[in-house]
């Protein structure tokens, strides 16, 4: 069989995704099956071919270039897989849009530069902005997701998705709440064999999508949410990760999971603010367009009130000026 | 409503024992009860009124209605749907 | 007008090289980093204590060390001292994230330059073709490196397990077993890995001779005793001669008064030089080469051996750029050796893991070695632990100066006829050996393709094209 051509390309980016592609692309059968024709993490070439069969795009849209970028990857390519959380759902990148594009640039470089490339006004994750065929998510996504999307394409396994969410990997034993009471900051004396939630930490766990084996709880640290939404979440045009969460506490809390679910919703958003549950979504229009999601008033709250930008970059000016 | 109870499957593997099922069924009767091992058990299945809200409050989304709706999706672009079959 | 642009390839994240022309002649040559993801913008307001698990995204490829210098700066906003248990598993985090960098650096972005330059498309495949030992060997070490951030920091990438305090969770210990028993097995895949390297860097004398060093400090932390610590120390900034200029401590928002961060109209990167330094005659290197010359002693026999054989060849303190590869396999040797020490010896499970902190917040920075050269990371936070102010400065800002200073003193003066087809490779030579992660520097703006290189005329006001270049 001949082999298929593959292009890595690599929008703005971390680089974690590179170099988990990179592992993937070491697996032998992977290396045997493709050609890799540009990657300019790893390969010295230079131009991207008219035509490949398959691309893997990670990073999020956040400039002209970025974007012209994703249009050509998009025409060269028969079968495009977006790769990481940046990728399907703005990830952490997404994080930005909670400040005006101008306020961050006025606080980094004083006058925002004039001399180069456009940044767009929000940040977009490509899987908005182009079909795609395929998309391995979590930050940094695992390479044996990769690697199976790959193996897909070549035909030789199907992939099922798993309709699940963290909370069926995570070792911790859940329990009936007690008490709605949320507290804030790292679960330092929290027990190690029961759920975050039951003991009143906020836990992403039940919102985020399965796969990646719960390696944060197990270290004793909450899941915030690096896989992307679930699909219970992401799914329904009425629910939101604000609202499922809310629910699912407050059953545990033996309230009733509609009125119930509105206190606690409440009380969540004032606990942490509505921008803590979208920290790797904000940018994501599965999440931005859902009627009951917070994703938007988040980033209200700078538009709303520029004295908090100028507030930030005050502050800014005054630690670096010494 | 149909004539066949449906049928419903909890997939243990992910089961977190939260019992949250059982707290929320909308039946009079209940159609879970908690089983000796912890885990809720489906003893009534005949009662369920289909609401689905044990599924929206399970944490880890273990619990499968056949014979019903086949699906929740109630977006209406198909979008996302189309893309969430292929998440890896 | 515009001349040839050139896409450059075998980094991490983007960049453009801009070479201005009076007629044929290269009169100045400037370069761009780019990059916006605001990682000084977006996190205030939320709470600093999660600024660890935030900031290893800044940089994928060495998000362990992002994790361990974030840490470090958040226990002083928390005002905390981190218990000594706590200490060694971070060290360890980073000591295995630097494992991994330096074997990933040399197999998949720097010595693949060492190929002839007329190999298509130029690769780690390539070099495993011509080199398959060196390219396996070098692997495992890659692999290895990337076991010890998991076990000690719960991640392989973007690690998770460092708090304000301490950490988490103590590593399991079979885990660590494990791993140590692994670095008494591949003992001898490192001395053929360095064999490998050694000898391929030593065929190529004459090209690392050619590229002569026109940066003019080096900085980098010095543990003060041995073994080699990229994590805690004095920073030093020495001169051509090695004589030292300046030194700040690894803690704590002193930097400020030793070095300068500088705006320039064509870049989002902010370039550092000392205090009141010039831009274009006081730039600073930091990086492997800058830490072989201020580290005194690595505590490893082997790897002091090696740097002492450099010495020899290249005077001290050893100033040519490409030596930088050198330099790369000479903490890969004591790294791994350092390593393999802890992991046999150390005692990682003594609780306390973590200390409570004394208040809500404050301001703190923490200052540690990455891979390429040194990191800071500087906050302040409200009493109700809200951040209110970020500073990041990575290693490819303050080497930003040194390559410009460097892509100078190579191409002005000479003309395009002259370096023709050539002109690719001289410059990617340069920028490769400081291995800028354009990516991870968070001060600097976009773009999407690598190194581009653009061609301008003197005159002309830099503007960059909307559509990105498609041929060499
Ligand atoms: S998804 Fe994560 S690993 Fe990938 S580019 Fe984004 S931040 Fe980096
Ligand atoms: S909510 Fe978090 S801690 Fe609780 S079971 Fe789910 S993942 Fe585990
Ligand atoms: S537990 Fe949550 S934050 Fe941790 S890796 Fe999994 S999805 Fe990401
Ligand atoms: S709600 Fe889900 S996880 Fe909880 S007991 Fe029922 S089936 Fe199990
Ligand atoms: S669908 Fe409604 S009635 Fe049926 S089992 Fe679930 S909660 Fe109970």
């Amino acid at each position: 069989m001949a082999k298929l051509t593959l292009a890595a390309v690599t929008l703005t980016a971390c680089g974690g995704c590179d170099v988990q592609i990179m592992r993937a692309l070491l697996h032998p059968d992977i290396m045997e099956s493709f050609e890799i024709v540009y990657w300019p993490f790893a390969v010295e070439e230079t131009r991207l071919p008219e035509k490949v069969d398959v691309a893997l795009v990670n990073g999020v849209v956040r400039t002209e270039e970025d974007l012209e970028k994703l249009r050509e990857v998009r025409k060269a390519a028969r079968r495009l897989i977006v790769v990481g959380s940046c990728a399907g759902f703005s990830g952490i990148a997404g994080q930005a849009d909670y400040w005006p594009t101008d306020a961050s640039l006025r606080a980094v470089y004083g006058k925002p530069p004039e001399n180069t490339v456009k940044v767009l006004r929000r940040v977009f994750s490509p899987a908005d902005l182009v079909p795609v065929d395929y998309i391995v998510s979590r930050c940094p996504p695992l390479v044996p997701s990769i690697v199976s999307a790959l193996r897909a394409v070549l035909g030789k396994t199907s992939i099922e998705t798993v309709e699940s969410t963290v909370c069926s990997q995570c070792p911790r034993r859940i329990k009936e709440i007690k008490e709605i009471h949320f507290k804030k900051g790292m679960p330092r004396d929290a027990d190690p064999e029961t759920c975050f939630l039951s003991q009143g930490y906020l836990c992403m766990g039940s919102v985020t999508l399965v796969g990646c084996g719960a390696p944060c709880t197990r270290f004793g640290l909450p899941c915030f949410g690096c896989s992307g939404p679930s699909h219970e979440v992401a799914l329904r045009r009425d629910s939101d990760i604000v609202i499922a969460l809310a629910r699912k506490i407050a059953v545990l809390a033996g309230l009733d999971p509609v009125e119930g679910a509105e206190t606690v919703k409440k009380k969540l958003l004032e606990t942490y603010g509505p921008r803590r549950f979208y920290v790797f979504t904000m940018g994501s229009e599965v999440i931005r367009t859902k009627p009951n999601a917070y994703a938007v008033e988040a980033a209200a709250e700078t538009r709303l009130n520029p004295e908090l930008c100028e507030k930030m970059i005050e502050t800014r000016k005054k630690y670096l000026r010494r | 409503m149909p004539v066949k109870p449906p049928t419903i499957i909890i997939d243990y593997d992910r089961c977190k024992k939260c019992l949250n099922c059982i707290r929320a069924c909308t039946a009079f009767e209940g159609v879970y009860e908690k089983g000796e091992d912890g885990y809720p058990k489906v003893v009534r299945p005949e009662y369920c009124v289909e609401c689905l809200i044990c599924h929206l409050v399970c944490p880890s989304n273990a619990i499968t209605h056949k014979n019903y709706r086949e699906t929740l999706v109630l977006d209406l672009s198909g979008l996302p749907i189309e893309r969430y079959k292929h998440i890896v | 007008m515009e001349g040839r642009k050139l896409l450059m390839t075998l980094l991490e994240g983007h960049a453009t090289v801009y070479i201005k022309t009076e007629g044929d002649k290269i009169v100045d040559v400037l370069y761009q980093g780019v990059d916006v993801r605001f990682f000084e913008t977006f996190w205030v307001g939320n709470l600093v204590d999660e600024m660890p698990r935030i900031t290893p995204m800044i940089c994928g490829v060495c998000s362990a060390t992002h994790h361990v210098c974030s840490a470090k700066a958040v226990d002083m906003v928390r005002g905390v001292e981190p218990p000594e248990t706590a200490i060694r598993i971070r060290d360890a985090m980073n000591y295995g994230l630097h494992l991994n960098n330096q074997a990933m650096h040399l197999v998949a972005l720097g010595l693949p330059d060492f190929l002839p330059p007329d190999t298509p498309r130029r690769s780690l495949i390539q070099l495993s073709k011509a080199r398959p030992e060196l390219v396996k060997t070098g692997l495992e070490l890659v692999e290895l490196g990337f076991q010890v951030v998991k076990v000690f920091g719960g991640r392989d990438v973007h690690p998770i397990n460092a708090i304000a305090g301490g950490v988490a969770r103590p590593p399991n210990k079979s885990d660590v077993e494990k791993l140590a028993a692994l670095f008494r097995e591949k003992e001898a895949t490192l001395k053929r890995f360095v064999e490998e390297a050694w000898s391929l860097l030593q065929e190529n004398h004459s090209k690392i001779e050619k590229y002569k060093p026109s940066y003019k400090y080096m900085m980098a932390i010095d543990p003060g005793k041995p073994p080699y610590n990229p994590s805690h120390g004095t920073v030093k900034i020495i001169d051509e001669k090695g004589g030292v200029k300046t030194t700040f401590p690894d803690k704590g928002p002193e930097y400020l008064h030793a070095l300068d961060e500088h705006t320039v109209d064509y870049s989002y990167i902010k370039m550092v030089t000392p205090k009141g330094g010039d831009l274009r005659s006081d730039s600073i290197m930091v990086g492997a080469l800058a830490r072989l010359n201020i580290v005194t002693d690595y505590g490893v026999e082997w790897a002091n051996e090696l740097r002492d054989k450099i010495f020899e060849e290249w005077g001290k303190p050893a100033r040519h750029t490409l030596l930088t590869h050198y330099a790369r396999i000479v903490e890969t040797v004591a790294l791994y050796e350092i390593l393999k020490e802890k992991l046999a010896s150390e005692d990682y499970y003594t609780p306390p893991h973590a200390n409570p902190p004394t208040r809500g917040g404050g301001e703190g920075a923490g200052i540690v070695e990455a891979p390429r050269g040194l990191l800071i990371h500087h906050y302040a936070a409200d009493e109700a632990s809200r951040t209110v102010f970020v500073n990041i400065i990575t290693p490819t800002a303050i080497n930003a100066a040194a390559i410009e200073a460097d892509l100078r003193n190579h191409l002005v003066g000479k003309t395009l006829t002259e370096l023709g087809d050539k002109l690719y490779a001289e410059v990617a030579a340069i920028v490769r050996a400081y291995d800028p992660c354009m990516s991870c520097s968070t001060h600097t703006a976009l773009q999407p393709a690598p190194i581009t290189i653009r061609i301008v005329d003197a005159n002309t006001p830099i503007k960059l094209p909307l559509k990105p270049p498609r041929r060499r």
